[in-house]
C-alpha cells in the first residue's frame, strides 16, 4: 500500500465551503415536507458539487508545481480526499430523504455525477491559470445550468426537470455530462511543461 | 460619501461591467430578447406579459450573476491575501465598501441602457401598460438590490461560496404558480396590480438601503445604523402593505 500522505493533503483543502454545504444539505434533507419531490435532493447535489469545486484550491500549489509529482497525480489525490466524504454525504442524503424508486435514484445519482464532472472540468480549466480558482467554479456551474434552460426540453443538455423520454433521457444526458467533464478535467491536468 | 469612495465607485463600476459574470448575464438578456423578437415576428399579436417573460428571466439571471460578481469584487483583497496591506492605506475600509456599493450603480445604469431599446421595440409591437413599466423599473431595482446584497454578504460572511448559495436559495424560493404568503416577500415576486407593483418597488429600495447600511455597519461607518433602520423600516412597511393587500386571508397569495 503506497503512502499517499492523504492527511497532509487534507490539511491544505479549504473545508469551510464543504462544511457549509453539508450543514445546508442536512437542513434540506431534514426539512419536513408533505410531498418530498426530487427538488430537495437536486439542491443538495448542486450544493455539494459546487462546494467540491474548491478541492483543487491548493495554497502550496506554486511551490509544489516544481516538484516531481505530476499535476494530475496531485489533483487526483486532492479529489480523493474531498470527493470520498462528499460522495458518502450524497449517499446518506439519498437514503434519508428517499426517492420514488430505483430509477429515480439512478437518475439523481447520474445528475450528481454529471454535476461533479462539470465542477471538476471547470475547476481544472480555471486551476491552470489561478491557484485559487474555487471561487469561480460555483458561479460558472450556475451559468452553465442557466444556459441549459435556454434550450427547449428536447435539446436541453443539463435537464433539472422533465424532458421528452423521461428519466432514461435525463440519466443519459447527465451521464454524458459526467464523461465530458471527466475528459475536460483530464485534458486540463496535463503537465504544463510536457512537450 | 467621501471623494475616495466616489473615485473607487467609478473604478469598481467599470470593472464590474467588464466582469465575465456580468457579460454572461448580458448574454442571457440578449438570448431572452432574441426569443421575444422571434415571437413578435412569427406571431400575429404579442403581449408583454405572455411573450416578454424571457427578457425578464434574462435580467433576473443577470441580477444573480451581478450579485456574485459584486461579492467576488468585495472579496478580492482576501483572495489576493492583501487585507492587512489594505488596512495600512490612508483610506478607511468604509470608503472602500462605499466604493463597491457605488460601483453597483454602473451595472444598473448599463442595464437601463440595455433595456431602453428593448422597451422601445416592444412598444412598437404591443401596447404597454403602466404595470409593464413598473415591472421594468422593478427589474432594474432588483439588479441594484442584488448587487448590494453581494457586497453585504462579502462584508459579513467573507466566503466566496456563500453568494452562489444565496443565488440558488433565491431561485428555489422564488414564486411559482401556487404561492404561499411569504412568497410575496421574494425579490422576484411579480405583482399583478399597479399598486402592488409600486409597493414592491418601494420594498426593493428599502431592502437595498438596509443591505447597504448593513455592509457599511461592518466597517463602523458613521450613519450606517441609521441607514439599516431606515431601510428596514421602509421595506417593512412595504412588505406589510403587500402582505395585507395580496394575502387578505389565510392560504394562497395573489402575487
Amino acid at each position: 500500500m503506497p503512502d499517499l500522505k492523504l492527511l497532509a493533503v487534507a490539511r491544505t483543502v479549504p473545508w469551510l465551503p464543504l462544511g457549509i454545504a453539508t450543514a445546508l444539505a442536512v437542513v434540506i434533507v431534514a426539512w419536513p415536507v408533505k410531498d418530498p419531490g426530487p427538488t430537495g435532493l437536486q439542491a443538495v447535489a448542486i450544493l455539494l458539487a459546487s462546494a467540491g469545486g474548491f478541492a483543487l484550491d491548493d495554497p502550496a500549489g506554486s511551490v509544489l508545481a516544481a516538484s516531481p509529482t505530476s499535476i494530475l497525480r496531485r489533483r487526483l489525490l486532492r479529489l480523493l480526499v474531498v470527493w470520498v466524504p462528499v460522495g458518502l454525504t450524497w449517499a446518506l442524503a439519498l437514503a434519508v430523504r428517499g426517492t420514488d424508486g430505483l430509477e429515480e435514484t439512478r437518475t439523481l445519482t447520474a445528475m450528481f455525477a454529471g454535476l461533479v464532472g462539470l465542477t471538476m472540468a471547470i475547476a481544472g480549466v480555471i486551476g491552470r491559470r489561478r491557484l485559487r480558482g474555487g471561487a469561480f467554479v460555483a458561479p460558472a456551474l450556475l451559468a452553465l445550468l442557466f444556459l441549459s434552460t435556454v434550450f427547449p426540453p428536447r435539446w436541453r443538455p443539463l435537464p433539472m426537470g422533465d424532458v421528452p423520454g423521461g428519466l432514461a433521457q435525463i440519466t443519459l444526458r447527465w451521464s454524458v455530462a459526467a464523461m465530458v467533464g471527466a475528459v475536460v478535467f483530464l485534458a486540463s491536468s496535463r503537465d504544463p511543461a510536457a512537450r | 460619501m467621501s471623494q475616495a469612495a466616489r473615485a473607487l465607485g467609478g473604478l469598481e463600476g467599470r470593472r464590474l461591467l467588464r466582469h465575465p459574470l456580468f457579460l454572461t448575464g448580458t448574454g442571457f438578456v440578449l438570448i431572452g430578447t432574441a426569443y421575444f423578437v422571434r415571437s413578435s415576428l412569427v406571431e400575429a399579436t404579442v403581449a408583454w406579459d405572455d411573450d416578454a417573460w424571457t427578457i425578464g428571466a434574462g435580467f433576473t439571471f443577470l441580477g444573480l450573476l451581478a450579485m456574485i460578481a459584486t461579492n467576488l469584487a468585495a472579496l478580492r483583497d482576501r483572495r489576493a491575501g492583501a487585507v492587512e496591506q489594505h488596512e495600512t492605506l490612508p483610506v478607511a475600509r468604509a470608503s472602500r465598501t462605499g466604493g463597491l456599493l457605488l460601483g453597483v450603480g454602473w451595472p444598473v445604469a448599463a442595464c437601463a441602457l440595455l433595456f431602453a431599446p428593448i422597451w422601445l421595440f416592444a412598444a412598437s409591437k404591443t401596447e404597454l401598460s403602466a404595470l409593464d413599466l413598473l415591472h421594468a423599473v422593478d427589474t432594474l431595482a432588483l439588479i441594484g438590490t442584488l448587487g448590494v446584497l453581494g457586497v453585504a454578504i462579502a462584508r459579513w460572511l467573507p466566503n466566496p461560496f456563500l453568494a452562489p448559495v444565496a443565488a440558488w436559495g433565491l431561485i428555489l424560493t422564488s414564486p411559482a404558480e401556487a404561492n404561499s404568503r411569504w412568497h410575496a416577500l421574494s425579490p422576484f415576486a411579480s405583482a399583478e396590480s399597479v399598486d402592488l407593483a409600486a409597493w414592491h418597488l418601494v420594498y426593493l429600495f428599502g431592502l437595498a438601503i438596509c443591505l447597504a447600511g448593513a455592509a457599511l455597519l461592518r466597517d463602523r461607518a458613521p450613519r450606517a445604523l441609521v441607514a439599516v433602520i431606515a431601510g428596514f423600516g421602509v421595506a417593512g412597511v412595504a412588505a406589510g402593505v403587500m402582505l395585507v393587500t395580496a394575502c387578505p386571508g389565510p392560504g394562497r397569495c395573489q402575487i
